[in-house]
């Protein structure tokens, strides 16, 4: 990382946005305190391995405990229901998922082994998957109210 | 009010979202969903748009989704104004925006949406848009559905 001075952020605002941009660029303030200036995809990917590395250690204390809480696991909610050796099996392979999202400073291994593992939409929440609403609705598995053809849309606001 | 849609940097924004106080059922699947699953949504392809609404100083209004449901049929699960950012008129702007998007996915086709009958001000909007209330789920959402 490039050091800069308060003053450098009107005198060099290019040269300190570019290292922002790349690296990251430190600026001591005149109090001398340091603020870090990095891309804010670089500081949602620390946030996000940094949320998942709690749910990971959730994870890993739920193997100990006799009973889970799906909301103490968090981004792994939907493995409270899981047995306990494949609540393992996860955890290991979360595990090593994170070691590397943790180098890569990018949380897309770990989001990959979500991908692979956690449930379908409509599982979680059946109201947020459309193609299951849809297949439930078109089933007749609902009270129908009207017969007739679909009215056209009007615009609210333009 | 600019609406686009999320990118991964957005994210961290919801979880400083502040929650409805004692909200309807509505409100709390809503939340739930965008506090908890809202990577399902951002991890968009072609077939799923997933909005976010912000004014100009790039204060969150509120977040909203569409996706194609089947051939032509374009399915709204979520119209939320963020609770700071209520009773201002957004939730009418925001609807019309989200049914534009629907639109681009099922162009000629059809949306449509659900609302719990006691939700009395999405009730209200739906009406206006054109769109009728042709089923009712057994937990009291009314589906409601137009054509574009």
């Amino acid at each position: 990382m490039k050091t800069f001075t308060a003053s450098d952020l009107s005198q060099q605002r290019r040269a300190v946005l570019e290292a922002g941009r790349g690296s990251g660029a430190l600026v001591r303030d005149t109090d001398g305190e340091v603020v870090v200036v990095v891309p804010a995809s670089l500081l949602n990917h620390l946030e996000r391995i940094g949320d998942l590395s709690r749910s990971f250690v959730a994870l890993t204390q739920s193997l100990e405990a006799d009973a889970v809480s799906p909301a103490a696991l968090a981004d792994f909610a939907w493995a409270a229901q899981w047995p306990r050796a494949r609540r393992a099996r996860l955890a290991r392979e979360i595990g090593d998922a994170i070691a590397l999202a943790v180098s890569l400073k990018d949380p897309a291994p770990v989001e990959a082994v979500l991908d692979r593992c956690s449930p379908p939409l409509h599982e979680l929440n059946p109201r947020f998957d459309g193609e299951a609403m849809w297949k439930v609705l078109s089933e007749g598995e609902h009270e129908q109210l009207a017969g007739r053809r679909t009215p056209k849309r009007r615009r609210l606001s333009k | 009010m600019i609406v686009r849609k999320v990118e991964a940097v957005d994210l961290y924004r919801f979880d400083l979202m502040q929650r409805t106080p004692d909200p309807p059922p509505w409100v709390v699947e809503v939340e739930d969903f965008i506090f908890r699953h809202a990577w399902y949504w951002a991890n968009q392809g072609t077939e799923r748009a997933f909005l976010l609404a912000e004014d100009d100083n790039g204060e969150l209004i509120g977040v909203s989704a569409c996706e194609l449901a089947s051939d032509g049929v374009a399915y709204l699960p979520a119209v939320l104004v963020v609770y700071e950012q209520r009773r201002q008129g957004y939730a009418r702007q925001l609807l019309d925006e989200t049914l534009d998007r629907a639109e681009l996915l099922a162009p000629g086709g059809t949306a449509f949406w659900l609302v719990h009958e006691d939700n009395a001000v999405m009730r209200r909007l739906s009406e206006e848009t054109g769109a009728l209330a042709t089923g009712r789920t057994e937990d009291a959402y009314l589906r409601f559905e137009l054509a574009f």
